[in-house]
Order: C-alpha cells, then structure tokens, then sequence
C-alpha cells in the first residue's frame, strides 16, 4: 500500500514538476536536466506498468533502466556545471580539469582494486553504487568550487544542484547499507531513497515553479591586473600576517 | 571494491556541501561587505603593541605589586586583548582571500595548481589563528610565549642530529635560533 503511494506521488509530482517548466519555458535554460525529467517519468510509468502485468521480466527492466538513469544523471552535472560557470570561463576551465581528475581517480581507484571485475563479476547493485560515487564525487568537486569562488546561482540551478545532490547522497548511503548488510529488513532502508526522493521532488517543484532570472555577480574593479601579480599580491598579504602570527609565539 | 566507510563519508561530505550551499553560507557579496566595513572601522595594530600583548614582562611588573585581584583583572584584560588581536588578524585573512577569489574568478588564465597552494596558505593560517584562540582562552596570553619556548627547548634537547653537533657550534646554532 505504502510502496504504491509512493509509486503514485512520485509520478504526479513529476507531471506537476514537467507542466511548470514547459509552461516557464525552463527547457530552454535546462535542456538536459528537462531531457532527464521526461525520461524518469517514462522510466516510473513503464516500470509501474510491468511490475502490474509483467512481474517477471521486472527486475532486469529496473537495473537496465537504472543504469541508463545513471548515465542521463551525468548530463545533468554537465549542465550545472555549463550553467553556473557561464559567466567565469577561467573558473569553469578549473572546474572542468577539476572534474576530470575525479571522474580519471574514482575510475582508475574502480579499475586497479577489482581488474577485470568491471563488468562481469560485480553485481547490478554494486556497479550502481560505483557509478552513483562517481556522480557524488563529480557534483562534490563542482558544488566545492562553486562554494569556494562565491559563484552566484539562480534559484533554479541552485533547487537543480540541492535536489539531485539529495538523491546522489541518498543513493549511496541506500547502495551501501544495502551491499554491507544484504537485503535485510526492509523497513531499514528500503523506503529511504524513495522518501528522498519524494523530498527531491518538492525541492524541485519548488525552485522551479517559476523562472527566476541568476543573479548577475559584481565585477571586482581590477586594474588589469594580470592573474600572476593577483597571486603574488594575496600571497604577499598572507605572508604578512603569517609574520605577524610568527612573532607573538616566536620564542 | 570501495571502502565502506569511504561511500559513507562521499554521502556525509556531499550532504555537508549541499547544506552551505542551500544556506548561501559561501563567500557572498553580502558578506564580503561587512568585512569591508569592519575593515574601515579597525585600525590594524602595531607590531609592537602585539609584541607586548603576549610578553610576560608586564606581567611580571604587576606580580611584583602582589595584588592577586590586580593579577587576575590584568591577566583577564590582556586575554580580551589577545582574543581581539586573533579575531581582527583572521578576520584580514577572510578580507585576503574573498578579495582573492573575487578577482580570481574573472581570470582567464587562472591556474588550479597555484589556487590550491594559495588555499593550502590560506587554511594553514586559519589553523594557526583558531589554535592560537584555543591557547588564548586556556592559557593566559604571555603563557603562549612560555609554551613555545618550552616546545622549542624540548624540541632541541630531542632532536638527535642538534645533540650530535659539538659544543661551539650548538652554541651558535642556539644564537641564532634566538635572534630569531
């Protein structure tokens, strides 16, 4: 009963969610993200349609639906990342070797613990939760940078980052627990990553009930200053003050 | 294949992230200027006057009195002092490096290696600050200068290569470490 009234609110909140953003136009500013949207309200819909008249050939149909949902999920890091950096081409290149060195560390970290154990010997549940790690350790790179840099997001973006951030976090602590413990009682974790994602949602429908423009971030008035003689300058400010701190305990 | 806890703690960090996100807890605007203003409102201080904040000859001159309420009211005073001196000195730090990241982010040719090094900078001194604070509220402020000394005298009678060197060139080595 419980896990059909989950099943219900998740598909009505997310036609709720697509009618706002066609109707405020959003699928012009996001693309992709509105590209995932429709294909995990297909995805809902044709699972819940199987699991009623085709329960047998359910579960393959999830872990392969899963596994394109995971891939579909990167472009949505891609287009926070080419949204919110659009304004700061030098941060958005840092931001972007940045992601890179994640993605080339958590897969080089995959490939040399388990060679050979990629594809065929790891479970459906498990490749998941590697993918999911990925994604986490990608989205956390960015959110740092754009923490860091004070990179200013519309709400919209900022609803998109918080909401598939829940669920990325979510996902990996459910896959892990789930991979540590075996199935277990359900009552544990099962619902966990569908109440996060019931809480996704209403962040999402939320943030992007209407379109709200980004605020425009103030320029520093530099006097050409070039980004070496920048450094050179907060370095030697920093050097100061480490003096300063040097001194009162210097014996 | 990846550490449990290692999964556990990539869920914990992302959710910690996502909090200051949602909170606007980054290097706001808004934020930077109540720095400004309370850079215009201080007056930096003196190296001088902070040399004397943490020396215990002041200390001594009041001990000398043997007035144990004029000691802990002077020693409560200087702890006041010292605490606002760290305060005021993290505080420049902040305005540094939010004017960094201000200009730094309009740069084309910023550069990740060197933004990591000036960050890795920029912690050590927060570090350094907060741990100065923690001394500051448990030991009295001249008591920092004490524990250094103290460290440094322990760190020279356990270093092996020092107690190795004979004894006219220990002798200026310490001179040298004192003019310091």
């Amino acid at each position: 009963m419980l896990t059909q009234a989950i099943w219900w609110s998740t598909i009505i909140l997310e036609v709720v969610i697509l009618v706002r953003v066609s109707s405020e136009s959003l699928y012009r500013k996001f693309p992709i993200f509105c590209s995932y949207l429709v294909y995990v309200l297909l995805e809902e819909v044709t699972r819940f349609v199987v699991f009623h008249w085709w329960p047998g050939i359910y579960p393959d149909l999830y872990w392969d639906s899963q596994f394109v949902g995971v891939l579909v999920g990167c472009g949505v890091i891609f287009e926070i990342y080419r949204v919110g950096l659009k304004e700061f081409p030098g941060t958005a290149r840092m931001a972007r070797n940045l992601l890179l060195f994640v993605f080339a560390m958590v897969f080089a970290k995959a490939l040399v613990t388990s060679p050979g154990a990629w594809w065929s010997g790891l479970t459906a549940v498990k490749l998941e939760r590697d993918l999911r790690i990925v994604q986490s350790g990608a989205l956390l790179a960015l959110v740092a940078v754009l923490l860091l840099y004070a990179i200013p997001l519309g709400n919209n973006l900022k609803g998109i980052t918080m909401g598939y951030g829940i669920f990325l976090g979510a996902s990996v602590l459910e896959l892990t627990l789930m991979i540590r413990l075996g199935d277990g009682p359900p009552a544990l974790w099962a619902y966990l990553r569908s109440a996060a994602y019931l809480a996704v949602l209403l962040i999402w429908l939320l943030n992007l009930w209407s379109y709200r423009d980004a605020p425009k971030p103030s320029r520093a008035i530099t006097l050409d200053e070039d980004y070496n003689m920048l450094v050179a300058n907060t370095r030697r400010r920093l050097q100061k003050t480490r003096l300063a701190l040097g001194k009162v305990v210097r014996p | 294949m990846i550490a449990f806890f290692g999964c556990i703690g990539v869920a914990v960090l992302l959710f910690v992230l996502l909090f200051f996100l949602g909170s606007g807890s980054g290097m706001d605007e808004r934020d930077l200027g109540d720095l400004e203003i309370a850079d215009t409102r201080e007056a930096s201080c003196p190296s001088e006057v902070v040399k004397q904040i943490f020396s215990a000859r002041d200390l001594q001159f009041v001990a000398r009195e043997a007035s144990p309420p004029l000691q802990h009211f002077f020693i409560g005073e200087r702890r006041r002092v010292a605490i606002g001196w760290i305060r005021r000195t993290s505080l420049d730090l902040r305005i540094a490096m939010r004017e960094h990241v201000r200009m730094a982010r309009e740069k084309e040719d910023i550069d990740a290696a060197t933004e990591v090094r000036v960050l890795l900078q920029y912690l050590r001194l927060r570090c350094l600050c907060g741990l100065l604070l923690a001394s500051a509220m448990v030991v009295r402020p001249s008591g920092l200068r004490e524990l250094a000394v103290y460290a440094s005298e322990l760190f020279r009678r356990l270093d092996p290569a020092h107690s190795l060197l004979p004894g006219p060139e220990r002798a200026s080595s310490r001179r040298l470490h004192s003019t310091r």
